[in-house]
């Protein structure tokens, strides 16, 4: 059982007890925040990389949280942003490759080299078919279904309004129901 | 939070044909990931902080023990570098110069637009003591001359020969056969 958020901060917050605050927090938040920006990257390598690029931007700005905000809610925006920065770059690393005639690998295809990849398994052909729906309707999906974040919770964490989420949901779901009936 | 009944209802509305997949993910994960993963990253963090009896401030645990090697390592490391990398140093002198010299150029230019602008009488009195001088300059080497005259009288007496045996005893070409070896 993990401590209640507020203990973990009241802990990072005590200079005596600030190392043990954030190993809590680490140790509480890893597997939703792994599974998260797993989701986005799929490679376990820059999964394991985003994961320790957010958990050091938390150690640094752990000072400065206001403790109204949601701290799940705050981590998953860090994880989100850091996730999209990420794809962000590997799509413009994707871009010289191409100029170099060196065809960058998609997330389908990396999903594809998974030892444990079997196209026939449901839970498959609904992670094949997530990697087509545009970002944002990704994003979105993975919160909703998967996180199964309220619609209040996951606009904090994207900034949009709650109206917009839930357009989005539905497009995403809508799509995916396609998608899943030829598939 | 989680919503996992109201989101069921929802995605079976929405999408009521379909069979939704569990949770769970398929992708493989190494083993014993998570059990490491806290220490990874407090390792990744940098060193613990210790607190000070009686000071309000707090350091690395440690911070004194490592200190003295730290240094040691950091003064050899400068040392290092300052005799490997004479040119490095010539580059940053010119960098603290060049600021100092760009401020002292603007400087007399301003300080010479405000003369030219402010004291007009001034620069005619200076162009005036230059025409001056140059006029002396005429004087002096006119023909009438006394001075004029002693110096040609004077040159008369030397000979070619003598004038060309001068050139060639004191002129040099060493500029010209300069080798940038020879600073080896």
């Amino acid at each position: 059982m993990h401590p209640e958020d507020s203990i973990l901060l009241q802990w990072y917050h005590a200079p005596a007890t600030r190392d043990k605050g954030f190993t809590a927090l680490v140790t509480k938040y890893q597997q939703p925040l792994y599974w998260h920006i797993r989701r986005m990257v799929i490679n376990h390598a820059d999964a394991d990389d985003v994961l320790q690029n957010v958990f050091l931007k938390v150690w640094k700005g752990l000072t400065n949280f206001r403790e109204e905000s949601n701290l799940y809610t705050w981590l998953y925006r860090i994880a989100t942003n850091e996730s999209l920065s990420f794809l962000e770059r590997e799509k413009r690393r994707g871009i010289v490759n191409m100029d170099d005639e060196v065809v960058g690998t998609t997330a389908q295809q990396q999903m594809k080299a998974d030892p444990h990849f079997d196209e026939k398994k449901l839970e498959w052909k609904l992670q094949l078919a997530i990697q087509q729906l545009p970002e944002k309707q990704r994003v979105v999906f993975n919160l909703r279904y998967f996180d199964e974040m309220g619609y209040r919770e996951m606009s904090e964490v994207l900034q949009t309004s709650e109206g917009a989420l839930k357009a989005s949901y539905h497009h995403a779901v809508k799509k995916l129901e396609e998608m899943l009936r030829e598939s | 939070m989680r919503h996992s009944s109201e989101i069921e209802q929802e995605i079976k509305e929405l999408a009521p044909g379909i069979t939704w997949p569990g949770k769970e993910m398929p992708f493989h994960v190494p083993a014993d990931y998570f059990d490491q993963l806290a220490e990874r990253i407090s390792a990744l963090k940098g060193p613990s902080t210790e607190v000070i009896e009686g000071q309000p401030f707090t350091m690395p645990a440690g911070y004194f023990d490592r200190l003295p090697e730290q240094m040691l390592n950091r003064v050899k490391a400068t040392a290092a570098e300052k005799n490997t990398s004479s040119g490095t140093v010539i580059s940053l002198l010119w960098k603290r110069v060049i600021p100092y010299a760009v401020a002292a150029m603007l400087g007399g230019l301003l300080v010479t637009g405000a003369f030219i602008f402010t004291d007009k009488r001034s620069v005619l009195d200076q162009n005036r003591s230059a025409q001056l001088d140059v006029t002396a300059a005429h004087t002096v080497l006119s023909p009438d001359n006394d001075l004029y005259k002693d110096i040609s009288r004077k040159m008369q007496t030397i000979s070619d020969e003598e004038i060309s045996r001068y050139l060639e005893e004191n002129t040099t070409t060493d500029a010209l056969d300069w080798q940038p070896e020879e600073l080896n």
